[in-house]
């Protein structure tokens, strides 16, 4: 990996692969749903929308490329792929993002529209898939910036004056606030001469901008309405800090073990027929949500006391599994090889690969960048595994429980 | 305009297995992930889907035999073949190639059966529930592309429990490898082409008349206009069509039902390829009041290629070939288009010659496509609300 940093402040990595006459570009923004205060709840993602508008990407589009944005908990990230041929194209459409957009009532007035829909279509409505994801943060967390709802309130975006958007956009679409990934069959020096800012020096960040660990809600069962027919429960607990390669690794492969399609442990002490998932991260991804990272287990049931009960089924998992005896060798090899040949094949992915690798070096590896997933996972021992547990179950968890209003 | 492709100059060594047989490896790239395809011709009378389940369980159990720690199996049924993909760690590669011969050379037990039976219902009840999978299963059914995919016959079973269990193997008939530069391969891999009859069937059309059904609440536009082979003179020119009517962000129904009426989020189209013979396929998700001033937006749309500006068909052109390329930058999509174009017979020298052809598409070819293809008294479509 080539991974410098410009004049301007820009860092950006190249990673030159094999990639048959393509090419991926992800632009990683240090800004997301945490980044804001009372009075910006749904700013990042409203300025994602705003940065969208490039005639560029339709050209991207026609040529058969395609290209999006996504804003997560710590950071926004605009992602495009396409033929290494229109590298040019992809440069330059990703640097548009840091000429201010065209702010005005009209507009942000139209973009509120489009991210009510957009709200509406994905969270409020059936693509929420009845898992209570949306409100993880504000069910884990008591702090406004960890735990408020990143959508934002339609009234109180409308409410807000063109020089606060305008202001927040200034601040954090800046080019020193943003990590650029080119990824496929392209060299360094083409990727450098079309952006055309001269190189100062390595890319990594003199330390790591890791956010202060904060505790978990300590509170009875939360509970949260529902559309009707839809039943969940959560159980939060709070992972170790990605930083923490080895310790964080080792969640990842409890969460695996705990609910599988292969007959995991949770899948087993539930009753028979309920579903159950159990992951890292908001969005169950544990790559795009920096420090501090909800560890979850859920379940498509629960009422209030079903939520309890199912909590009880959760701690007495991780418990066996901090006692040993619970998980066999072969279970953890089984469940290791899974997870690095799911690694492996999303690193084959051209424009995951960018995105993973963004985001990872943005959130949680910012001075040096991550070390392979692979190679991260395949250095698991039961004996990991079991800290891991130990080390969520030092720790209060949130229950919550997701259903139709009374 | 964009360069012409040159997709046979590609890494990927052919080697002909037989007649209508092709077996591909290509290695590409460091990740070390080995990435196995195989389609595999199944008998018109064997409903694919159930033993397409039959087929994944065996991959599922040999490579478990077989020490292969993890992998990913999938079967999935497409027009009376099956479509096999398996992914694994790059060090099991040649312990993958080693259990594949067997898999499928021996007769079906009484227990496959009737668990694929249980799969079959299963997946018929879903696509029961995804009104457009349903719609396109129908209308593959209306194309005569077999009954694999067909839901009026196929979730009947009675085709299913009436067969005695030797017709039920499946004759492979290409095969594709795509494994890292370094990965060394033990085995010849044509070894594992099953010598027997090429059963795919040359389907019969059958030109049914577009129907008037209700189908609940969701209502979607669903039609089909049976194309020329791919080896046909037209068919560059009904490519493009499909391409130009719904096939890209820009397209005819995107901006006459989208951007114009305001009707449907995402109406498609795409053209659908077997050996023998190329599907036109149309959908369009609208509300129960435009549905038939939608239908016959479509209509008028596909018969009216040859007004096509020369740019938009540039433009189509690039998107298309775009499209190929980007989805052959992984390993994973290598493997699965080599493998389609292998199985079509097209293979990638087929490949730039199609492309090659469609670049040199004109407004005037497209009318004369659209004239022996695309005619309204040609459309055929399984369900419309009335």
């Amino acid at each position: 990996l080539d991974d410098l940093r410009l004049g301007n402040g820009l860092r950006i990595i190249v990673d030159h692969r094999s990639a048959g006459g393509a090419v991926a570009v992800a632009l990683v923004v240090g800004v997301g749903f945490r980044s804001e205060t009372a009075f910006s709840s749904g700013l990042a993602h409203l300025c994602e929308h705003l940065s969208c508008g490039s005639d560029l990407g339709t050209q991207i589009l026609a040529h058969g490329g395609f290209t999006n944005a996504v804003t997560y908990s710590d950071c926004t990230v605009f992602y495009s792929v396409g033929l290494a041929d229109d590298l040019s194209l992809h440069i330059a459409h990703h640097q548009a993002r840091f000429h201010e957009p065209t702010i005005t009532p009209e507009i942000v007035a139209h973009e509120i529209e489009v991210v009510t829909a957009e709200v509406d279509a994905a969270v409020n409505g059936p693509g929420m898939g009845a898992f209570p994801w949306f409100w993880l943060p504000a069910a884990t967390w008591d702090d406004h910036h960890l735990g408020h709802n990143g959508y934002g309130d339609t009234q109180s975006l409308r409410s807000m004056s063109m020089d606060v958007i305008s202001g927040f956009w200034r601040e954090k679409y800046t080019p020193s606030n943003c990590l650029l990934v080119v990824s496929g069959d392209v060299v360094p020096s083409e990727v450098l001469s079309l952006i055309g800012v001269p190189v100062t020096g390595p890319g990594g960040m003199p330390s790591a901008q890791c956010r202060p660990v904060a505790p978990v809600r300590q509170s009875p069962t939360l509970v949260r309405n529902a559309p009707p027919g839809i039943h969940a429960s959560a159980v939060v607990w709070q992972a170790p800090d990605p930083a923490d390669t080895r310790r964080f690794a080792a969640t990842i492969v409890l969460a695996e073990l705990m609910a599988n399609p292969d007959g995991g442990i949770l899948d087993q002490a539930v009753p028979h027929g309920r579903e159950v998932g159990s992951y890292v991260g908001i969005f169950g991804n544990p790559f795009d949500v920096g420090s501090p990272v909800p560890w979850v287990a859920e379940a498509s049931f629960g009422d209030p006391s079903g939520a309890d009960s199912f909590r009880q089924h959760a701690v007495k998992c991780l418990v066996g599994v901090a006692c040993g005896g619970t998980v066999q060798d072969a279970d953890l090899l089984r469940v290791v090889d899974q997870l690095r040949l799911s690694a492996l094949r999303s690193e084959d992915n051209l424009l995951t690969h960018a995105l993973t690798l963004g985001t990872r070096t943005m959130l949680h590896h910012p001075e040096s960048g991550p070390p392979p997933l692979d190679l991260m996972l395949s250095a698991v021992t039961m004996r990991d595994v079991r800290d891991a547990a130990t080390f969520l179950l030092s720790q209060p968890e949130v229950v919550m429980s997701y259903g139709p209003a009374e | 305009m964009k360069s012409l492709p040159r997709f046979a100059s590609l890494p990927v060594h052919v080697d002909n297995a037989g007649p209508g047989r092709v077996i591909s490896i290509a290695k590409r790239g460091e990740v070390p992930l080995l990435e196995y395809r195989a389609r595999y011709a199944v008998r018109p009378e064997v409903p694919a889907l159930p033993l397409s389940a039959i087929i994944r369980d065996r991959f599922v159990d040999a490579l478990g035999r077989a020490g292969v720690g993890a992998h990913i199996v999938e079967a999935v049924p497409t027009f009376g073949s099956v479509r096999v993909s398996a992914s694994c760690h790059a060090v099991h590669m040649n312990k993958l190639l080693a259990c594949v011969p067997g898999i499928l050379a021996r007769p079906l037990t009484g227990d496959e059966l009737q668990s694929a039976d249980f799969i079959f219902t299963e997946h018929m009840s879903d696509l029961a529930r995804d009104e457009q999978s349903r719609l396109s299963a129908d209308l593959y059914h209306l194309a005569g592309w077999g009954i694999g995919s067909g839901l009026r016959i196929a979730s009947g079973l009675e085709s299913w429990a009436g067969l005695p269990p030797s017709r039920f193997l499946a004759s492979p008939q290409a095969v594709t490898v795509v494994a890292p530069t370094y990965a060394e391969l033990e085995a010849d891999l044509p070894a594992h082409l099953a010598d027997t009859d090429d059963w795919l069937p040359i389907p019969v059309l059958k030109m049914t008349p577009a129907e008037q059904v209700d189908c609940g609440p969701a209502a979607s536009v669903s039609l089909g206009w049976v194309g020329p082979a791919w080896d046909e003179h037209d068919f560059p020119a009904f490519y493009m069509a499909g391409r130009l009517l719904g096939g890209m962000h820009d397209s005819i129904l995107m901006t006459e039902l989208r951007r114009r009426e305001g009707w449907s989020y995402s109406p498609w189209s795409a053209v659908r390829l077997r050996p023998h013979s190329t599907l036109l396929e149309v959908q369009a998700r609208v509300g129960h009041l435009h549905v038939q001033r939608a239908r016959q937006i479509i209509i008028n749309a596909v018969c009216d290629m040859a007004s096509t500006e020369p740019g938009a068909l540039r433009t189509a052109y690039a998107a298309s070939l775009g499209q190929v390329i980007i989805g052959m930058s992984s390993q994973a999509g290598l493997a699965g288009t080599v493998n389609h174009y292998d199985f079509l017979g097209i293979g990638l020298p087929g490949l730039d010659e199609i492309f090659a052809a469609a670049s040199r598409v004109t407004p005037g070819d497209l009318g004369k496509a659209a004239d022996r293809y695309l005619r309204a008294d040609q459309a055929i479509g399984p369900h419309h609300p009335s």
